[in-house]
């Protein structure tokens, strides 16, 4: 603020607040806080266990993979991890590989399978021609089904995948499980080598 | 700025300004987050996944790792060189290491909990993100976390 005469024309000046300083590093503060600003809410995250090795290598009957040697069952409490793991559903997906005589991408879906539990073989739910939207729907309604029929908040729901298939459908396999009410979801490493693809069943 | 009409001078008044600007002050002081580079790394896209939970700060320490589409690890992580699992590994235990000491110097008794941080972009392949799993769980760690992006609103 300037100084200016007072009113009464008597000599003097008028002591007001001088603001312009204080605007201005008002305004360097603000400026640096909305550059390190962050909106950082939409971030979420699925917890999981990685659990000691040694115990799976005693417990888990279908330790078949070479590596790694052990399936450990991720985002599930460890005291759950073994119990009902041979009896979980399953979900397996084959990735479209590299030169590979269709015109996908590499690293997207191309076969479903899926194996409830009571099941020997695997059910072929999508050979790949169709958008994996679709695919989601029809594992959406099978895992409705079996929910239907009962208890699927202690069912172990088991996503395996190809080693060259991306980690966005992985996740929306996740989604569609999760929101079919299943609670013990786990990840199979994925076999070192697919290239083998298999038949119509 | 000022005008000069018989002998009157006119100031604009910056009190209504400067309260607003104090106030949006508030308000990211509020809402900041000071965060490492590595917790929020720009470069990797996450997937989506609606039924992830919210963020959570349950733990003594944590290791950020970031998977970009190819891969690689990056951030801070990415200047390492750890270019292998067992390389991964053999950092890892020592970062457990290095957190563990940290934490009993500070009086911490019993398991440690240290939660690895899984940031892997929506095109990390399936095969890269369970190498760096598989490193982590050999490194003794227990806990992991994958972060995800949830859709807004």
């Amino acid at each position: 603020m300037a100084r200016r005469p007072s009113p009464g024309g008597a000599a003097g000046v008028q002591l007001g607040m001088i603001v312009t300083p204080m605007l201005d590093m008002s305004f360097q503060i603000l400026a640096f806080f909305i550059m390190i600003y962050h909106p950082s809410a939409l971030e979420g995250h699925i917890p999981g266990s990685l659990a000691p090795p040694d115990n799976f290598a005693k417990t888990s009957k279908d330790n078949k993979d070479p590596l790694p040697m052990v399936e450990p069952p991720l985002s599930v409490p460890e005291d759950q991890l073994i119990p009902g793991l041979q009896e979980a559903i399953q979900v397996r997906i084959k990735a479209n590989m590299r030169g590979q005589a269709n015109d996908k991408l590499e690293g997207t879906p191309h076969q479903v399978f899926m194996k409830t539990g009571i099941q020997t073989d695997e059910t072929l739910i999508s050979d790949g021609d169709v958008d994996f939207e679709t695919v989601l729907g029809r594992i959406s309604t099978k895992l409705k089904e079996i929910a239907k029929a009962g208890n699927v908040e202690k069912t172990n729901f088991k996503i395996a995948a190809d080693a060259d298939l991306r980690q966005q459908y992985i996740m929306q396999v996740y989604d569609t499980a999760k929101k079919a009410q299943f609670k013990n979801i786990h990840f199979v490493p994925p076999p070192v080598l697919n290239t083998k693809i298999e038949l119509k069943k | 700025m000022s005008a000069s009409v018989d002998s009157e001078e006119l100031d604009v008044n910056l009190m209504p300004l400067l309260d607003l600007v104090l106030q949006l002050i508030m308000f990211f002081m509020i809402t900041v987050n000071f965060v490492r580079v590595d917790q929020f790394d720009d470069s990797i896209s996450l997937p989506l996944a609606s039924e992830s939970v919210p963020l959570d700060t349950a733990a003594e320490d944590w290791i950020f790792l970031n998977l970009d589409g190819a891969g690689r690890l990056v951030g801070s992580m990415g200047s390492l060189a750890l270019d292998t699992p067992e390389k991964l590994k053999v950092h890892l235990i020592r970062e457990r290491q290095s957190s563990e000491e940290t934490a009993r110097e500070r009086g911490k008794t019993g398991e440690i909990k240290i939660v690895i941080i899984l940031r892997a972009d929506k095109n990390t392949k399936y095969g890269d993100v369970w190498s760096c799993l598989s490193s982590c769980q050999r490194a003794g760690f227990k806990h992991w976390q994958l972060r995800v992006m949830r859709p807004a609103g």
